[in-house]
């Protein structure tokens, strides 16, 4: 066996070893991440419409604001954020949110986080996981509407 | 402010869960209790069990007896019959409703007997009921609540758009008194100045903070 060949072999062997030490390493810091789901909502007082998956949220903004009466869903986004990190988020006409993970899950599960709408300033919280946090926005579409978001944290230790 | 915090969905009673459960409330009070629902999911799985059982028992069919059941029901019957025209010869005036009677309770008595569960008739085996899950359809968001969320930093102007969740200030701001507060340590600033310390209790004219 000429020098060449074992060197060769040598170098897959690291390579594979190498695969194998970095890729449970990869899960690892995937694991670490907090999706977010955010959900962008236009209402107005034009109509009755309510999609049936926003009427809790519905509810619960009617209580302040009880002059909308309809209510759509608009966009839905899920991504993975990293604990640290930021990410965009589409809402409707170009607008974007931004969602910053401050802190991983406590002791109790709920997460930190910053929410950046359109026209409002950051907003700081932690709230648990799998329930929707609505948010007003000062944001009127095109047609009028206003805009609303709603963030859900999950993926919280399997939560 | 306007708003006023807590107003979230409140518990429904047990009455009115079992009315859920049963399909019996109108729409506002479904969606209200599918709201708070969506925010027990314990007691969401057990509304959904109950419902689901209820279906299989709407689904059920009653449970017809078998031909032997009918058989030994027919014999019963042709036996009291039999012993009705049998005795009525010999039937004493004055007395026919007591033979009536017999027979009638001998009729029931064989009916009873055929009917009776314990002897159950061997009949072919039913494939149990399975209760088909039905698959949530446009199950409505799970919504946070004041409970769920703390706010910690927000602009003051963007209160009003809060939804769920309270602000970190709550009006009405409670001023901390002498005896709340223990200084420790005071250290003056770079060019030597010291702050000012006062309470509204025992300082009736605080001086201006901005003056040395």
């Amino acid at each position: 066996m000429s020098l060449s060949r074992v060197l060769v072999g040598l170098a897959a062997a690291g390579l594979v070893t190498a695969g194998l030490l970095t890729v449970p390493g990869a899960a690892r810091a995937d694991d670490d991440d907090v999706k977010v789901v955010l959900i962008a909502i236009v209402a107005n007082d034009r109509g009755t419409e309510v999609d049936k998956r926003l009427r809790c949220i519905a509810d619960e903004v009617r209580k302040q604001h009880p002059k909308l009466t309809s209510f759509k869903l608009a966009t839905q986004n899920e991504k993975p954020v990293a604990i640290g990190k930021k990410e965009h988020f589409p809402l409707v006409e170009s607008e974007k949110a931004c969602v910053t993970i401050v802190e991983g899950p406590d002791k109790d599960g709920k997460v930190k986080l910053t929410v950046k709408l359109p026209s409002t300033g950051p907003l700081s919280y932690t709230t648990c996981c799998g329930k929707y946090w609505p948010l007003m926005s000062r944001y009127k579409t095109a047609e009028d509407d206003t805009l609303l978001v709603a963030v859900m944290v999950k993926s919280c230790k399997g939560k | 402010m306007k708003r006023e915090f807590g107003e979230q969905s409140e518990e429904p009673s047990a009455e009115r869960l079992a009315a859920y459960a049963d399909g019996e409330l109108d729409d506002a009070s479904r969606d209200a209790v599918e709201c708070w629902l969506a925010t027990h999911p314990e007691t969401a799985h057990e509304i959904k069990g109950q419902r689901d059982l209820l279906r299989a028992w709407q689904r059920l069919p009653a449970p017809a007896p078998s031909a032997a059941a009918w058989e030994r029901v027919l014999t019963g019957i042709e036996a009291g019959l039999a012993e009705r025209s049998h005795s009525r010869p010999r039937r004493v005036a004055g007395l026919p409703w007591i033979a009536a009677t017999l027979a009638a309770t001998a009729a029931a008595a064989c009916v009873l007997v055929a009917l009776w569960p314990a002897p159950a008739p061997v009949e072919e085996p039913q494939p149990p009921i399975i209760a088909e899950a039905p698959v949530p359809e446009n199950e409505p968001f799970a919504v946070a609540t004041n409970e769920d969320v703390a706010i910690l930093t927000i602009d003051d102007e963007d209160v009003n758009l809060l939804i769920v969740g309270v602000p970190p200030l709550r009006e009405p701001i409670e001023l901390a008194t002498k005896g709340d507060i223990i200084v420790n340590k005071v250290e003056p600033s770079e060019d030597g100045v010291l702050p000012k310390m006062w309470t509204p209790s025992d300082l009736p004219n605080p001086p201006n903070p901005k003056e040395p």
